[in-house]
């Protein structure tokens, strides 16, 4: 997967001032834009995937993710987020990430998050469980949190509940909450021990799933919830917080499951 | 008799610093066990200095030799030097702290003063510049005999002086040299420029030549060149850009090449070449070098072919080794944007990438 990156990487040095306009927005949302540049990243994964052996995309910006299309997760999958954060790169605004993870029969493979803004990259392989610099990372004393959500309107019965919950509760655990529109941006913050740690509560899976690996070789606790193409889960460099959010997703009927590299993923 | 705590038994705690503390009692505290215990159960260990082409020996028999800091009276000694390398300067444990004496830290870095500082929460830490070649190691004749012995030159301890430290512990350290900020930072100019760069180019051509040690590679006659390259050009650089005293840069570039290629230090290459992408961060040793010279005007030419040599050392028992070996997956100006922290638009950057395959080619041919 570095060759991914390295390519990821060029691109966006590439298309960084030139490919900024939105070429359209999904459904009836005018802040979920698509850039050229999110298709540009997302061809430069699909020709990775091609050379490949039997791998699928499922990429935010596939364009035939109805029911009956979606891949299985028994595939060989590569879950990707071209640009996670494409309205802040629109904008000018630095919290902007490329996140993949290779699956292969429901077990990860690698994991990747690439902040363009700053340079760096993390990746994440299952055989030495090492993402870049492998020092365990801890929030610092008075970090916040970075909670994200499914848009409102689409959070089910136990995402209704659980967001204002998530709110109070990580202000009380952290000193405050981020929602600046990239979770990658947030998993790399959270390696850099700047966040305590992560909370999503039903967002797509590419948006998510890079979180588990990546935040557990650094120490993190992790667990999650897969449903269908949606992804819950919470991160914390804090025992006790990891131990307390958890219980409120269960209290919401959502419970999370631990989350090992050495098992197949729970879907 | 004094006593002094040396915070990391590698080459400059373990080899270099008795010699500078003769007269103190030293204990040691390293995180290494095998190293501590092997120590312990031999009851010390021997260092060698180089002296006017001779070998003279010291046994070095700690009271206390520890990889636990509860083991150590922070509250006995009147000395403390953390000599743990720079990477891990912001590891230091924090119980440090509680040392009541002050810390000099010699890791060839300024900014780990302050790191320390805030890591350890106590204000008295200071910079101090270990002048010396020490090797990691020893002849194997030496380490036969010792496996813990280990090889230095004769060098000088630079230690900033603010009137921190007690007389009396002043008057036992002779060999010291006390340096206000100025004559710190002169000492800190030619030590870097003038020896670390020259001294890590010399390692890692001598890499790309196959050598073990550093004094090897100086059999070839175009190694010797490219040493003796990066050295003018980094002393035309500094005359150029520093008031410091053009006389004292010249003699301190005098002596360089014949420390580099002394064959009593047994300097083993993979000690001097490692972790390349620190040596190559932006403002460090090598791309620091090369931004003071494309400065000042001077044509980097050798400070370009050590750049270039150093991005092809890999070494697998190097830390850098996975990170290094991603090169080939990256277009250049990416890997050094990502890895080193030089922006793609910086002019180091774009020197290093336009010249890239011109010096390698010329490595090849010379060497190879």
């Amino acid at each position: 997967m570095i060759d991914l990156i390295g390519d990821l990487v060029r691109e966006y040095r590439l298309g960084r001032t030139e490919k900024v306009e939105a070429l359209r927005t999904k459904g009836t949302n005018p802040r979920d834009v698509v850039t050229r540049l999110d298709m540009a990243l997302h061809n430069v994964a699909n020709e990775y995937v091609k050379r490949l052996h039997e791998t699928t995309l499922l990429s935010e910006e596939s364009e035939d993710l109805e029911e009956s299309h979606q891949p299985r997760f028994t595939e060989n999958l590569l879950v990707f987020d071209p640009l996670d954060g494409s309205n802040n790169f629109r904008l000018g605004l630095p919290s902007v990430a490329c996140m993949g993870v290779l699956m292969k029969d429901s077990y990860l493979e690698e994991a990747f998050v690439i902040q363009f803004s700053e340079s760096r990259y993390v990746h994440w392989r299952s055989n030495d469980n090492v993402a870049g610099n492998p020092l365990p990372a801890k929030g610092k004393d008075g970090a916040p949190y970075y909670l994200a959500y499914a848009p409102v309107e689409s959070l089910g019965e136990a995402g209704k509940i659980l967001v204002p919950e998530m709110h109070m509760a990580l202000s009380r655990y952290g000193s405050g909450v981020y929602r600046d529109g990239s979770a990658g941006a947030a998993i790399y913050r959270c390696t850099e021990s700047q966040y305590m740690g992560m909370v999503c509560v039903q967002v797509r899976i590419w948006d998510g799933l890079a979180a588990l690996p990546i935040l557990w070789s650094r120490g993190f606790r992790v667990a999650y919830k897969v449903e269908g193409l949606s992804i819950s889960l919470v991160a914390s460099s804090n025992y006790a917080d990891f131990d307390n959010l958890l219980e409120l997703f269960a209290k919401a009927g959502n419970p999370l499951s631990i989350f090992l590299p050495s098992e197949k993923l729970k879907i | 008799m004094g006593k002094a705590l040396i915070i990391g038994a590698g080459a400059i705690g373990r080899g270099f610093l008795p010699w500078a503390l003769d007269g103190f009692d030293i204990d040691f505290f390293d995180v290494s066990q095998d190293l501590v215990s092997g120590i312990k159960n031999q009851g010390g260990y021997t260092t060698f200095r180089s002296l006017d082409g001779l070998l003279q020996e010291k046994w070095v028999q700690p009271s206390t030799i520890t990889s636990d800091p509860d083991d150590l009276a922070f509250e006995a000694y009147d000395l403390a030097f953390a000599a743990v390398g720079p990477r891990n300067a912001s590891k230091l444990d924090q119980r440090f702290g509680e040392l009541r004496c002050p810390i000099f830290s010699l890791e060839n870095d300024p900014k780990t003063v302050s790191t320390m500082v805030q890591i350890l929460g106590k204000r008295d830490i200071f910079f101090g510049v270990p002048d010396v070649i020490t090797s990691s190691t020893a002849s194997p004749k030496n380490l036969a005999k010792d496996k813990f012995s280990i090889h230095t030159e004769d060098g000088v301890l630079y230690l900033s002086d603010d009137g921190h430290v007690s007389e009396s512990a002043r008057q036992l350290l002779a060999r010291v040299e006390w340096s206000d900020e100025s004559l710190m930072r002169k000492e800190w100019d030619a030590k870097l420029y003038l020896h670390n760069t020259p001294h890590c180019v010399a390692a890692y051509i001598g890499n790309l030549l196959g050598k073990t040690y550093v004094h090897e590679g100086f059999e070839s006659d175009y190694l010797t060149e490219v040493v003796q390259g990066v050295i003018a050009e980094m002393l035309m650089s500094l005359k150029l850009l520093t008031t410091h005293d053009h006389y004292f840069l010249e003699e301190y570039a005098t002596k360089e090449l014949r420390r580099f290629s002394n064959p009593l230090l047994f300097d083993p290459i993979s000690r001097v070449a490692r972790e390349p992408l620190r040596k190559l961060q932006a403002g460090g040793r090598l791309t620091g070098a090369l931004s003071m010279a494309l400065l000042a005007g001077v044509r980097p030419h050798y400070t370009l072919l050590g750049i270039v040599s150093a991005l092809r050392y890999l070494a697998p028992s190097d830390p850098d080794f996975l990170t290094m070996s991603n090169l080939r997956s990256f277009e250049l100006q990416d890997f050094l944007a990502y890895h080193t922290g030089l922006s793609d638009s910086s002019l180091e950057s774009r020197h290093i990438v336009q010249n890239f395959a011109g010096a390698l080619a010329t490595l090849e041919r010379k060497l190879l």
